[in-house]
């Protein structure tokens, strides 16, 4: 039995969690991280398990699934998948012992299930999530929302009419260096944001192993309009909601411009994307997402009078250079009353300029928990406790509307405004 | 306006904040007035030092001493009240210090920049130098460089003039008790710490910076300190690049700093610099055109001891 081995790592996560939970700061500005300070409390012998099922156990949906194993809180009770060899996969994970099914509906008819976590391609998230809170549960799905605006506020609606949670898979959300940063932004730390920059580059044809020619658009869904927006969807909904978050606004409008200049092999997606999102109170989002160089990498910055922030990175940037380090001792021994002679009277020569500034981490603290697990762990106790996650669903649907806004100005052309009658 | 200005060992209301300028860093702490008002001094402080800088450098192609080296060769360039009035003080000082500070040394000191190993100075260098050859008419004031090349470089003392200006802000907002760092070699205090009877400055080791060897008690006044180290000298002749002798043209050699304290941040960086070149008999020979709180020399052997030297200490 691997108990032994997960234990560990579970105690691990749950000392982690208490970085989060032991700020009250955090968790007076970020509700829903609520449930999780009752996750750090409660003894590891679970008295109440949340029932869960699984539809779509591909390779994002398997690497929820094991994070899900891992904590004493949950029971898997089924997977469904109509792609074979993932849903052998996911059964084995389980050793078996599990019920497995091909056809999503038969896995909500399961009557104490509570919830599904949905990790399935993007056409298919609207019906299944409107289905799963018919039958009653609570729904995990994975970003982006839905192919279209309509499909989002539908599956919204459906959310809060059942009275269930929604989460979409935002797991920054949950991630300690964004709380951490975000509490910055919002007290003033960087002056009112001026400018957000926003980018994801890989450098990989982004397809995946196809067995046989006709699976090509059921594994390779990402590269189809039918199913997926591509790089909007996969990777810029998570900047997008960042960017939301910084701000605390919606954007007003998107303008763009996408295409293919790299990966000419039959696919309709577009390989490079550039966009600029314009807010209400006159920041803009520059964005821009390619797949035919990593140099880059990925990163959101975030940029005011004061300061600069770069959450992957987990730095900050002080637009005054740091105090000299004289100054610091000064300074630390106000707070401690201390009298002491400070050491200053050097022959400076060197100058010391902001452009070779480091920068200091967001969060100092090592190993940090692993968002998604937070993330996961965030929904498990949420459902525990009946303690909704406040504003997630929110998150969810503007950062996705905001995401189709930008395919949409890209394919048309034109200037994409959000438009009234979706706005919550 | 609002001043606590009791209790300050309750509640010192301390406030930190710091700016680049002149190509580096200026730290100011300021004690015992609420953040809103602290935070409008700074400002102030800071605009004061920008407008200056725009005034002074020569790394700004509009400022006024930028001009004055474009054009000053070629006819006579009037310049700014206020520009005049720094460069009559550069006249004093290169007066009073027997010519041993001078504004006009930045040839020579860019030669031995690029040049520290050789052994001596062409003369096309030395005889674009030397303050005596300025034609400065008074009574118009303008300056005329009778010789091509000729160049003004405030680099060496805008930070003192930076700092005489900031103590006008903090005594015009009443400020009581203040700290203010420019690049860490200049440094001004008023009233006291709010633990301690004075502000107590430790003299740093030039080969561990965190470490002290020196410590100086003051209240209102400023210290100033220049020197050699060794990553700024050149290793087998321990000449400095950045501190000659603008008498001889040539770099000095040697591994230590001298600190000059006095009421003004000016005249302290001044003779902080003009002594690190001067030799102990042409130091005693001027020390009494000033009114000097402090001279300390430390130098260092090599292992790194140090030698503390008090050339003068006030007692008060």
């Amino acid at each position: 039995m691997q108990m032994e081995h997960l234990t560990q790592s579970r105690r691990e996560f749950i000392q982690g969690v208490s970085i989060l939970a032991g700020s009250t700061l955090l968790l007076s500005s970020f509700p829903w991280l609520n449930p999780l300070r009752a996750s750090s409390q409660t003894s590891m012998s679970a008295n109440s398990r949340v029932r869960i099922g699984i539809i779509g156990p591909g390779s994002r949906g398997q690497m929820l699934q094991q994070i899900l194993q891992q904590n004493p809180h949950v029971e898997i009770v089924a997977v469904c998948d109509n792609y074979q060899p993932n849903l052998d996969k996911s059964v084995a994970m389980l050793n078996g012992k599990v019920k497995a099914f091909t056809d999503y509906r038969h896995l909500l008819d399961i009557k104490d299930i509570d919830a599904v976590v949905i990790a399935t391609p993007l056409h298919e998230h609207a019906k299944q999530t409107i289905d799963a809170f018919s039958a009653g549960k609570h729904v995990f799905c994975e970003k982006s929302m839905a192919k279209t605006i309509p499909d989002c506020k539908a599956m919204y609606d459906a959310g809060r009419d059942a009275g269930k949670i929604l989460l979409i898979g935002h797991q920054r959300l949950f991630n300690p260096v964004y709380l951490t940063g975000m509490e910055w932004i919002h007290a003033g730390k960087l002056g009112a944001i001026t400018q957000i920059r926003a980018y994801w580059h890989r450098n990989n044809d982004w397809r995946r192993n196809v067995p046989s020619p006709e699976l090509e658009r059921i594994i390779n869904w990402r590269l189809y309009w039918d199913y997926s927006l591509g790089l909007m969807t996969e990777l810029a909904s998570h900047q997008i909601q960042v960017a939301n978050w910084a701000l605390k606004e919606t954007p007003d409008s998107v303008i763009g411009i996408g295409g293919i200049n790299h990966w000419h092999d039959g696919r309709e997606v577009h390989d490079n994307v550039a966009l600029i999102y314009n807010y209400p109170s006159g920041t803009r989002l520059i964005y821009d997402s390619m797949i035919s160089n990593k140099h880059y990498g990925l990163e959101e910055q975030i940029l005011g009078p004061k300061g600069t922030i770069e959450f992957e990175g987990n730095r900050y940037y002080s637009e005054n250079p740091p105090p000299a380090p004289g100054i610091l001792q000064l300074i630390n021994n106000f707070e401690k009353r201390v009298f002491e002679a400070i050491p200053i009277g050097g022959a400076s020569w060197a100058p010391e300029l902001a452009s070779t500034d480091k920068g200091v981490a967001i969060i100092n603290q090592y190993p940090l928990p692993d968002d998604t697990t937070l993330q996961m762990e965030g929904f498990v106790q949420a459902i525990r406790e009946s303690n909704p996650l406040e504003g997630l669903a929110e998150e969810g649907y503007n950062s996705s509307v905001a995401t189709i806004m930008g395919h949409q100005a890209m394919i048309e052309g034109r200037e994409i405004k959000w438009p009234s009658e979706f706005k919550l | 306006m609002t001043t606590r200005k009791d209790d300050i060992k309750k509640d010192p209301l301390l406030f930190h904040d710091n700016f680049m300028a002149m190509n580096t860093r200026l730290d100011m702490v300021i004690i015992g007035k609420l953040p809103d008002e602290s935070q409008k001094i700074f400002n102030q402080a800071k605009n004061e030092v920008a407008r200056l800088e725009s005034l002074l450098s020569r790394f700004i192609p509009q400022s006024t001493i930028s001009l004055v080296n474009a054009k000053a060769h070629e006819k006579p360039v009037l310049v700014d009240h206020e520009t005049w009035e720094i460069i009559m003080t550069c006249k004093k000082y290169h007066e009073l210090t027997k010519g041993f500070f001078d504004i006009t040394s930045r040839p020579i000191l860019a030669f031995w920049r690029e040049n520290l190993e050789k052994d001596s100075l062409p003369n096309e260098i030395r005889d674009i130098c030397g303050f005596s050859r300025l034609i400065l008419d008074e009574n118009k004031r303008s300056v005329f460089f009778p010789v091509r090349n000729m160049e003004l470089d405030l680099g060496g003392i805008g930070k003192g003039f930076a700092i005489e200006r900031i103590n006008q802000v903090l005594e015009q907002n009443h400020v009581e008790h203040a700290l203010v760092s420019f690049g860490e070699s200049t440094v001004s205090t008023r009233g006291h710490h709010p633990y301690g009877n004075c502000w107590r400055l430790g003299i740093q080791h030039v080969y561990k910076p965190a470490e002290h060897v020196y410590t100086v008690d003051m209240q209102t006044s400023s210290m100033s300190t220049s020197g050699c180290n060794p990553t700024n000298q050149l290793e087998s002749t321990k000449k400095c690049g950045h501190l000659i002798n603008p008498i001889t043209g040539y770099p000095v050699s040697g591994t230590g700093t001298i600190t000059v304290v006095s009421g003004s941040a000016l005249e302290a960086e001044i003779l902080s610099t003009a002594f690190w070149v001067m030799d102990r008999d042409t130091i005693e020979d001027i020390i009494d055109n000033f009114d000097l709180q402090a001279i300390i020399k430390i130098s260092y052997d090599e292992s790194f001891q140090s030698k503390v030297e008090e050339i003068r200490v006030k007692k008060t």
